[in-house]
């Protein structure tokens, strides 16, 4: 009971420096709003712009008039484009500058070589640093080269009137990412109701050192409360006053905005009392592992930018290459927005799970620390 | 120099919070350097119900150029969705026998609508079943004779040499860039932080007391302000060193001109962080208007993205931020420009400064505390 | 018997800040606990009220033993800290109520202990402020609100009056004569020595951790003292006056410095007049005279060689 009555007494207080609140919350709104219109075109998925690459033929065999032919196919030319090159010093520096992919060259006397039965290769030229479009260009290639290879298997197996056919071979099941996937502002209304969560590690790392600093830990020490009371009290308020924000944000996006928070909102709302627990409990460990309140509050919040930034909240990380992408999952952020983004677009409910727990293990193991090194005199 | 010394010790006093001040950004952008650019090639997921030798020379194959994931049949849907794999292939119990048979088969595989990047796989994977389905009709449905011709099929008598061109150039300097964007976030942000001893100042009642002193509000705030220039100065120098000896990173021809440019933008951002904190009364409200200020700057400024990738709106919006200048001055000064070329940006960035001591000595606004 | 110590020692580190302690308080008085800053005064009070745990040495409060009763005796047991202890962002009504609830005062009962207590420091007009509002005077009443609005057995006051103008001081001073005299046990620790004179019925000196003296004040002064001095300013001295000053029965010494004339007398001589007598005789005129009545400020001195306020 009198736990409860100061867990009430520090919303009461959280919230009656207003001022501060409605910053906190007016900066994630603001920047949904802002970034959510302004950041359309990263997330709707699009097709891919056309892949130029160079062409230099030292052939000028059939293979030369095959490979042309393949490249002007309907379906190729939709996204590949080639400019024939004069030298490959020529090509070199349209790839050093950026405006070509890659360069296939079909060296001299290929045809002839192929017409002899023996081994033969086109050669790429590629850099090594823009790997996805690369990895186009070799998945053309290879099936160019496949066709080839093909027609000559055909006819080392001797069946040299064998015409090669054309058959029917995948059936396409075409899913549409509209309504599954996250527009900008769903993106950002999950990670920056994550980011003021988080931000939240002020609250908890204020929680104790403030009763010291406002000599009040005195009257606590000398009422007749538990001291586990004050603590699981102040815990508690903290821990209400970020988890209502984070409900201010949904309810504001969702009436305002029209964010799609999915049909599971009682386990949006699980998640992200979870993760104010997580940032609460984070935050009084480092105030217990610092000395200055002032000092580990300027940390905390310099920390939940860049575990938000790593995270994706701000850029999605998945757009800064593979190895930013895995490095933002050791971000507190990634746990609770992925496991919103789950909830939402129907993501796997294993993952969902294991996100979960992981974040209440944090939150015991950042008890636990914030515990072991809680000093309690009231000096 | 009493405050600036005294600022120091200070700063320095709770040496877990230092420190950890200290190495966080240091820690960040060397990972980041480390982590930054590249991008994935195509992802592909297979799942193979009918597992004979066909089925691994095409997964085999496909392993030639994009990365084969390990995937449960029923997350396919979301990833695809998510962006987190381009294409998906199933492969039927029975699909082998089928094609030696020469019966028609097909499999089954899956994609998003809204993207066409996943068609060099499609291709691929259809010349290669294709071929398996001619090779079959030549071998008559002898699986010896097939498989021989598949062997044959897959030696790539004809077959495509890659070979990389370096240009490792490019690509440093617009990592150099990137890690200079997040100093820049960094610097901000440190300045905001640091200029909270003002406030602890007004809350320990020792800045009246200073005020009363012979020491002139003046000399107050420019010696405060000397403090977290040398402070945020230090950090710069270190990350500068990391960049260059660690990391290798290319600076472009002068690392001095650079230097030049983040030591005024060093002033600016600490004299932001004094603007900050000079309007607002207590810590809560100065952390939460800091971020309210730093963050969007370093948005519109480009720390985080290409300027260019935003609406013209936001972009011209995006002039009246000082990060924007420093950045654009630091790409110049990367690709071979001297200070003569930045003379512009150097301006901007010195009347921002100007504006915002203006804010932040303001002595009524000091004195409302 | 309110309060009764035995040997308590508390030890921070190498730093003996409470150096074998003993003494009682007895129910319904005003109990001064007297001694420079640094003394130790809080830390014995801190062990007192179980907010620390001192090192040896026994305490019952309320005739029992602390440890295990926490609950039932922290209930009777209102302090008011040396430095305010207040929220500065809740007004002073939710300020009082707050602490009130954390000893389980409920509903009516808590709202009427809650006015009792504002009416009587004097801020129920002011109940809706918040308390960083109020002026320097009021924050030291609301910092005693919150202490006494569960009608404790015993109020520990830690220097309750430092810093304040003198009317609110006053106040105070009654405030604490009131409390007293409504049944409550007051340990009222100061370094002002007028206001624990005015104040306490017995009194305890402390020092470097030590306890150097106790008892009433008369006791502590009889104690200590055992010389009357009168001091003379004269409008003109001649050494005959020595003289026959120092045979004025009782008179120990007799010191000239200039035009002032210093008697130094045994205990209750009653001489005064006898040496006023020598003095005109002389034909000397007095311009001023001063009786050195011993003090606790002299009491402190003797004792201790330094004064309070060092």
């Amino acid at each position: 009971m009198k736990a409860l009555n100061i867990a009430y007494y520090t919303i009461l207080r959280n919230f009656r420096d207003y001022k501060t609140l409605l910053l906190m919350l007016a900066l994630p709104i603001m920047l949904i709003a802002t970034m959510g219109s302004a950041l359309g075109s990263v997330f709707t998925p699009g097709d891919m712009s056309v892949t130029t690459i160079c062409y230099l033929d030292e052939d000028k065999g059939f293979m030369s008039q095959s490979f042309e032919e393949f490249l002007e196919s309907e379906e190729i030319s939709k996204m590949m484009q080639y400019k024939t090159a004069a030298s490959k010093e020529e090509a070199f520096e349209l790839i050093k500058d950026g405006r070509a992919v890659a360069l296939i060259v079909l060296p001299a006397n290929l045809s002839e070589d192929i017409q002899k039965g023996g081994k033969a290769s086109i050669e790429v030229y590629n850099s090594k640093y823009s790997s996805f479009r690369e990895s186009i260009v070799q998945s053309t290639i290879n099936g160019f080269v496949n066709g080839t290879n093909a027609q000559l298997v055909l006819r080392q197996m001797g069946a040299v009137s064998q015409e090669y056919e054309m058959f029917d071979n995948i059936e396409e099941t075409a899913v549409t990412a509209e309504g599954n996937a996250p527009r900008a502002i769903d993106y950002y209304a999950v990670t920056m109701l994550v980011m003021t969560i988080m931000y939240g590690t002020g609250y908890g790392n204020f929680a104790m050192k403030e009763e010291k600093r406002l000599n009040t830990s005195i009257r606590l020490a000398s009422a007749p409360v538990n001291y586990l009371e004050v603590v699981l009290g102040k815990l508690a308020g903290s821990v209400v006053s970020v988890f209502l924000q984070g409900m201010v944000i949904i309810a504001f996006t969702k009436l305002v905005f029209n964010v799609n928070w999915g049909g599971s909102l009682g386990l949006i709302i699980f998640v992200c009392f979870s993760a104010s627990l997580m940032s609460v409990g984070l935050g009084m460990m480092v105030s217990n592992l610092g000395k200055n309140p002032q000092a580990t509050g300027g940390l905390l919040n310099l920390g939940v930018s860049i575990t938000t930034f790593l995270a994706g909240g701000y850029f999605p990380s998945s757009q800064m290459g593979p190895a930013m992408e895995k490095l933002g999952h050791i971000s507190p952020n990634y746990l609770a927005q992925q496991a919103m983004f789950n909830t939402i677009y129907g993501g796997s409910t294993a993952q969902t799970t294991n996100l979960i727990i992981t974040i209440w293990a944090i939150v015991i193991a950042a008890f636990i620390i914030a515990g072991l090194t809680e000093r309690r005199s009231a000096n | 120099m009493t405050i600036l010394i005294n600022n120091l010790k200070r700063l320095s006093r709770d040496k877990f919070t230092f420190i950890v001040m200290l190495l966080l950004p240091i820690i960040f952008i060397s990972f980041s350097m480390y982590a930054m650019g590249g991008s994935t090639p195509l992802r592909v997921a297979i799942i193979d119900k009918d597992n004979t030798r066909l089925t691994s020379m095409l997964t085999e194959g496909l392993k030639n150029g994009t990365d084969i994931l390990e995937v449960q049949e029923q997350d396919i849907k979301q990833m695809l969705i998510n962006g987190k794999l381009d294409y998906a292939v199933k492969i039927n119990e029975g699909f082998t026998e089928a094609i030696i048979n020469g019966r028609d088969t097909k499999l089954e595989t899956m994609s998003l609508k809204e993207t066409n990047t996943s068609i060099p796989i499609k291709l691929y994977i259809e010349s290669f079943v294709n071929s398996s389905k001619n090779i079959a009709a030549a071998a008559k449905g002898n699986e010896g004779e097939f498989y021989r011709g598949m062997e044959l099929y897959v030696s790539n008598m004809v077959s495509a040499d890659y070979q990389s061109i370096e240009n490792t150039e490019r690509d440093t300097k617009s990592n150099t860039y990137l890690s200079l964007g997040f100093m820049v976030m960094f610097m901000l942000f440190m300045s905001t932080n640091a200029a909270t001893l003002v406030l602890e100042d007004k809350y320990l009642k020792t800045y009246g007391r200073v005020l009363s002193s012979p020491i002139s509000a003046r000399s107050y705030f420019m010696q405060n302000l000397l403090s977290y220039i040398v402070i945020t100065f230090i950090q710069v120098c270190v990350i500068f060193a990391i960049l260059i000896f660690v990391f290798k990173a290319d600076m472009g021809p002068s690392i001095g001109n650079i230097l030049v440019l983040f030591l005024v933008f060093a002033l600016t951002s600490v004299a932001l962080g004094l603007a900050v904190s000079s309007l607002t009364n207590d810590l809560r409200q100065n952390n939460a208007l800091s971020y309210l200020i730093t963050i969007p700057l370093c948005m519109l400024g480009g720390c985080f993205w290409p300027r260019d990738i935003m609406p013209s709106i936001l972009r011209q919006l995006s002039n009246f931020t000082p990060v924007t200048w420093v950045l654009s001055a630091s790409e110049k000064l990367l690709y071979g420009g001297s200070l003569a070329d930045i003379g512009s940006e150097l301006m901007i960035l010195l009347l921002f400064t100007l504006v915002f001591m203006i804010v932040g000595s303001n002595k009524n606004i000091m004195m409302k505390a | 018997m309110v309060v009764e110590i035995k040997d308590l020692v508390k030890r921070y580190g190498d730093f003996l800040a409470v150096d074998n302690i003993s003494l009682s308080i007895d129910d319904g008085e005003i109990f001064g606990l007297l001694g420079p800053n640094g003394a130790g005064k809080t830390t014995a009070i801190n062990c007192m009220i179980g907010m620390q745990k001192q090192d040896k040495g026994q305490i019952k409060l309320f005739g029992q033993d602390f440890t295990g009763r926490e609950g039932s005796i922290k209930k009777e047991i209102g302090i008011v800290p040396q430095d305010l202890a207040l929220y500065w962002d809740l007004t002073c009504y939710e300020n009082v109520s707050f602490f009130a609830k954390l000893y389980g005062l409920k509903d009516g009962l808590l709202r009427s202990r809650v006015q009792e207590a504002l009416e009587f420091t004097g801020l129920w007009d002011r109940r809706k402020d918040l308390a960083k509002k109020l002026s320097g005077g009021m924050k030291r009443r609301l910092n005693i609100a919150c202490a006494i609005v569960h009608q404790p057995k015993l109020i520990i006051m830690d220097e309750p009056t430092v810093g304040i103008d003198p009317q609110s001081r006053n106040h105070i001073l009654q405030s604490v004569k009131e409390l007293n005299k409504k049944g409550s046990t007051i340990i009222y620790t100061s370094h002002y020595m007028e206001e624990v004179e005015e104040l306490c019925s017995r009194i305890a000196i402390m020092d470097h951790g030590k306890l150097i003296a106790k008892g009433t004040k008369e006791e502590l002064k009889a104690f200590i003292t055992v010389e009357e001095k009168t001091e003379f300013e004269l409008s003109s001295v001649n050494y005959t006056i020595t003289d026959t000053v120092k045979q004025v029965s009782g008179v120990k010494d007799c010191v000239v410095d200039g035009s002032r004339l210093t008697v130094i007398s045994e205990k209750n001589s009653r001489n005064l007049s006898k040496i006023i007598d020598c003095i005109s005789a002389a034909e000397a005129d007095i311009l001023s005279m001063n009786i050195e009545k011993p003090t606790l400020e002299t009491v402190f001195l003797t004792l201790t060689g330094r004064t309070l306020r060092d």
